[in-house]
């Protein structure tokens, strides 16, 4: 929509804008779910399993329950409710048995933390432990032990997921395009390679926190920080029998999700506890170890890939084999497993096509949505992977990946065409490798290599994603206008930091033709009072509610024309307006104030004429449809965002040690509706990425105990780690469905750098690295040792 | 590495606090920990103690009225209090001067500002973490450590104070006062460098390199490594390999080769022990590079 509109028309798309927000967050007025206050709050404490498999044989609470000032102790087995976005297979507490490190089997709501962490003390469990299932691979055995014996009663969403009973699959994913056997005999090379990564915490600022008060005849209230108000209102409904109408569930400001509050965490069993305790408020708020194992984490993920290639440097055929490590519940990871398997050959034409998608069962903690959607694991295996076949074709790997990339007439995995307006991945990727120099070291790079001894090299990888979400994905926005001609904005996308508000904004002022500052969005959601939206999730948000924003507008407009129209004695198609005004087009002169028009036209005699001034608008995704289970084909992408990393890097070709000097990044975003935010999501993202690249993951011991769930531990890069430089580029393809021709990026700028950075150490040193974060070590040892001879340490990232 | 089990029973603290003091003089400090033995616990900058998970303790004494904050000369030496922070001894100009500058880079590569601003010289050395920072650098420096007890002052020597865990060597009622730097070092040469996962990561490997370079002659050479094994380590027979010599880059080639073989390097976390010794070989000589520029 509007997406051919010449930028020196526009007012406010496109313009450098402040964030809404920030005034607000940097003063430290905003106030988020812990800062509320509720009368008579009780406080939770959480017991968690120190085994990763046991049965639970005893829980005995009587001297919890018996401590003055305790008002509520819970045990799995008083709550018969389950839980699951896609695949039902959760209790809220863990009943009979544990299944990872780490979950919930008993809490307690007390009037002060220290005494509800007191009682939790005084909760004695009886486990019988057992051998946990811990490798993903071992898992898909035969023979292996199940997680969930019982998968066969699970209730799931048929039309996207197969379970299959008797094993640890809780979902497979096939997609088959072409014909592979074919593709591979008519191949002059083969390519075979794994590449692995492991679980990974999404580390928001501001941890799990909800508070949930279960009033009287089954009426809820819940304040969460969490990413998607609707889905965990209906996902309470669903679990606890309750009708939606009597569950309200409210966020306010929320400090950060990278997708890991995307669906629901803490909130049931706040939820439970406040009714055991007769209604009181409970708040549940997760400490920062327990945001590692009590919630979920990024899916651990094996990638298998075998590429026939011709001499020419075309891939004519690749079978893809993706072993999505849920942990203990499936959660989102079904969901990662399908969207991945249909992105799983990054941004590139592949023939014939042959991917199996599993997601599988382990004793791990589980796996859930995070920043990139699975596009962030297996980037890191397609970008190298393609490297590797470039250096064996004697192709440069920038040449094959341009030779290989989806194009206009190509058609995805999924049978999906792109068009010209789909993107250009190609564009991208020239825009990086322009930015870096790609193909030389400059003069300074040369000097740079000669005072250091250390190897200089450069890379360029490529990437695409598209929202992971039902085809049936609806959101609305509802515009209200006041008594001065302002506006106040009502929608359910969660501001918990992408600046969607700020670009809606803009949207809004743009087709009022009001500015910014006439129009207020209010950030915080609630389901009592602003409409309907599936979940803040998958770089969807700004696509499709600024496309409801502007049908709202143009909705409060029509209303607005209409009444002006019997002001003003007029048609309404001989009006136009501008930021004050209704006025006719041919005797300008002749007008209307907003302001008159807001509540309804006063006429001087006193009679009245229109109505308070309202707009809604519905925006629902076009035209997709279901995979078809057997073959995948179908058209499951709402837009695809591509986008192209260019590294260069210098090693230390004795130690491994390596330091990022540059990193310039392009995303075709359609059109830029706000730079600034466009830039703090190509770098915010960006240095997420590295961390994850480089430092970030899960270490567990032989039994399944997670040994660094802290940030002592697990290290996260901080503003001294960055690269020395960094560079944003945006290309613009208007997206023709996107407002103003916008797509999202918000999860792009994560996606295949591990492979740049992994790529460009390689062409440096020759360290050949298939496993991601890449450390120095991991360098060091691929440069100087054989596997045989490492002993990979105790508490390496696995 | 902490195992994750310990970290479910929630907040690590001193559970049942009754008492809170706070003398103004040492003596009187020492007075307060003999009469309770076991039940009072020092507050320095406060990041230790909120990390210690004790039944038994239920006193803490607070050490900021004691004016040991200070960074100053004194005579031959440096003085060096044990209640100043991280982020003193990496702002102090004494410091910065003081051979190479190599406590006040240390001091700036602890944690995070927020931690360095809390984490006190005397704190930092009554834990002696094996990440720990400053104790290879005074190892290195030959620093004294003054220790205030029932008996009285004590002085230690840094060799014989990180010989083994302070809670080993020192009586339960004593406190570090002091760290005393020689003035004759001043001059020295002398590079410290950490390697850390992130900027913030405690250290894999730290190393410290001294020495006197005159007309290309190396003397008083020092090197000490930290974070690779349970205790800092002095490089002595590196260190016997320079003293004398005309300094090249062969020199520190064989430098780094000896220090290697000299430190019996641990995994943890943040590297193995091979690789540990890698990092010493390499470190070691590249600081010395560096010294000699």
């Amino acid at each position: 929509m509007r997406e051919n509109i010449p930028d020196d028309q526009l007012r406010y798309v496109g313009k450098e804008t402040d964030r809404v927000d920030s005034i607000e967050k940097l003063t430290g007025k905003a106030r988020y779910t812990g800062d509320l206050r509720f009368p008579g709050l009780l406080h939770a404490a959480v017991k968690r399993s120190p085994h990763a498999r046991a049965r639970i044989l005893n829980i005995d609470i009587s001297a919890a329950e018996k401590m003055a000032g305790v008002h509520a102790v819970l045990t799995g087995k008083e709550l018969n409710y389950k839980l699951g976005l896609y695949l039902v297979d959760k209790d809220v507490l863990a009943r009979d048995m544990v299944r990872h490190h780490g979950e919930a089997v008993a809490a307690v709501a007390a009037e002060t933390p220290k005494l509800a962490r007191q009682a939790l003390d005084k909760i004695k469990v009886e486990y019988q432990v057992e051998t946990p299932v811990l490798d993903a691979l071992e898992a898909m055995q035969d023979n292996s032990r199940l997680v969930h014996p019982g998968l066969d009663e699970y209730d799931y969403f048929k039309p996207a997921f197969t379970p299959q009973p008797g094993t640890n699959i809780a979902n497979q994913t096939k997609i088959r395009k072409g014909d592979i056997d074919r593709g591979f005999s008519e191949a002059d090379h083969i390519f075979e390679r794994e590449y692995t990564n492991p679980n990974v915490q999404h580390v928001p600022m501001e941890t799990h926190v909800a508070v949930a008060s279960w009033k009287e005849a089954g009426k809820l209230d819940v304040s969460t920080s969490c990413q998607s108000p609707f889905t965990v209102r209906n996902l309470l409904c669903v679990a606890f029998n309750l009708s939606h109408k009597d569950v309200h569930v409210e966020v306010p400001y929320v400090g950060g999700g990278f997708g890991g509050k995307a669906g629901i965490g803490v909130e049931p069993l706040a939820a439970c506890l406040s009714k055991k305790a007769n209604g009181q408020p409970v708040k549940l708020e997760a400490s920062r170890e327990e945001e590692f194992s009590l919630l979920p984490c990024r899916c651990g993920l094996t990638y298998q890939i075998k590429t026939g290639v011709s001499n020419d440097g075309k891939i004519i055929a690749q079978k893809m084999t993706m072993i999505w490590d849920s942990g203990a519940y499936a959660d989102y990871a079904v969901n990662v497993t399908r969207a991945s398997s249909y992105s799983a050959s990054g941004p590139y034409e592949i023939p014939n096509a042959h991917v199996d998608g599993y997601t599988v069962y382990t004793n791990k903690p589980y796996g859930t949505a995070y920043r990139g959607f699975g596009h962030v694991e297996f980037s890191w295996g397609m970008e190298r992977h393609m490297d590797y076949m470039a250096e064996r074709l004697g192709i440069d790997p920038l040449e094959f990946r341009l030779r290989n990339a989806l194009k206009p007439g190509s058609l995805t995995l999924t049978g999906e065409k792109i068009l010209p307006s789909t993107g250009n991945v190609t564009a991208c990727m020239e825009a990086a490798a322009e930015a870096i120099n790609y193909g030389e070291l400059t003069e300074e790079e040369r000097a740079r290599e000669k005072r250091t001894g250390r190897k200089i090299a450069k890379s360029v990888s490529a990437l695409h994603k598209a929202p992971a979400m039902p085809s049936f994905t609806a959101t609305a926005a509802e515009l209200r206008m006041n008594e001065d001609g302002s506006i106040n904005a009502d929608l359910s996308l969660t501001e918990y930091g992408q600046g969607t508000y700020t670009a809606l904004t803009q949207i809004i002022a743009e087709e009022l033709k009001f500015p910014p500052e006439k129009i207020h969005l209010s950030i915080k959601g609630d389901t009592e009072k602003a409409p309907y939206d599936w979940q803040t999730v998958a770089s969807k948000g700004l696509l499709m509610s600024g496309n409801a924003c502007i049908k709202a507008v143009q909705d409060l407009l029509d209303r607005a024309y209409n009444d002006a129209a019997q002001v003003l004695r007029a048609d309404p198609c001989d009006l136009d307006h501008d930021a004050d005004k209704i006025f006719i087009k041919h005797h300008p002169d002749e007008n209307v104030s907003f302001s008159d028009l807001a509540v309804g036209y006063a006429l001087p005699n006193g009679q009245g004429i229109g109505g308070p001034l309202i707009g809604l608008g519905r925006y629902m995704a076009q035209g997709l449809t279901n995979l078809d289970k057997e073959t995948g084909q179908g058209l499951p992408a709402l837009d695809w965002t591509y986008g192209s990393h260019g590294v260069v890097l210098e090693v230390d070709l004795e130690t491994g040690e390596f330091d990022i000097i540059q990193v310039a990044s392009a995303f075709d975003v359609g059109k830029t509706i706000n730079p600034q935010a466009v830039r703090g999501q190509v770098i915010g993202g960006m240095i997420q990425g590295l961390g994850t690249a480089l430092c970030e993951g899960y270490a567990y011991d032989s039994e399944g105990h997670l040994l660094n769930p802290s940030f002592t531990d697990n290290k996260i890069p901080t503003a001294k780690d960055i690269p020395e430089k960094i560079e944003g580029i945006v290309v613009e393809t208007p997206q023709i469905d996107g407002p103003y021709g916008a797509r999202g990026v918000g999860e792009h700028s994560m996606i295949a750098l591990c492979g740049a950075i992994g790529n460009a150490i390689y062409w440096a040193s020759g360290a050949d690295l298939t496993h991601m974060p890449i450390r120095h070590e991991d360098v060091w040892w691929a440069l100087h040792n054989t596997d045989k001879d490492r002993q990979r340490a105790r508490y390496s990232i696995c | 590495m902490r195992h994750a089990e310990k970290n479910n029973k929630g907040e690590k603290t001193v559970r049942k606090l009754s008492e809170f003091l706070k003398p103004a003089t040492v003596e009187e400090t020492v007075e307060l920990l003999i009469e309770r033995p076991g039940k009072r616990k020092l507050l320095a900058g406060g990041t230790g103690v909120s990390v210690t998970d004790s039944q038994q303790i239920d006193g803490l004494i607070d050490l900021t009225g004691l004016e040991l904050d200070y960074i100053e000369e004194a005579g031959e030496q440096l003085a060096l209090g044990a209640v100043a922070t991280m982020r003193q001894l990496e702002s102090s100009d004494l410091l910065k001067q003081y051979a190479g500058g190599v406590v006040a880079e240390a001091a700036a590569n602890v944690g995070t500002t927020p931690l360095r601003n809390m984490i006190t010289l005397g704190g930092s050395l009554a834990q002696m973490r094996v990440w720990a920072d400053l104790p290879p650098v005074f190892l290195a420096v030959d620093a004294e450590i003054v220790v205030s007890g029932p008996e009285g002052e004590q002085s230690y020597s840094a060799v014989e104070f990180f010989s083994k865990h302070p809670t080993r060597l020192l009586d339960k009622s004593c406190l570090i006062k002091q760290v005393n730097l020689d003035q004759k070092l001043a001059d020295y040469r002398g590079n410290y460098e950490k390697f850390a996962m992130t900027s913030d990561a405690y250290a894999t490997v730290t190393v410290t390199v001294l020495a006197e370079l005159n007309d290309g002659i190396v003397t008083n050479p020092r090197i000490a490594i930290g974070s690779a094994s349970p205790f800092p380590t002095r490089c002595t027979a590196a260190e016997e390999a320079l003293e004398g010599q005309k300094f090249s880059q062969e020199l520190a080639v064989k430098a780094g080769k000896l220090a290697r073989e000299e430190v019996k390097t641990t995994d943890n976390v943040w590297g193995s022990a091979s690789y540990k010794s890698k990092l010493i070989e390499k470190l070691v000589k590249r600081n010395l590079l560096q010294i000699a520029e």
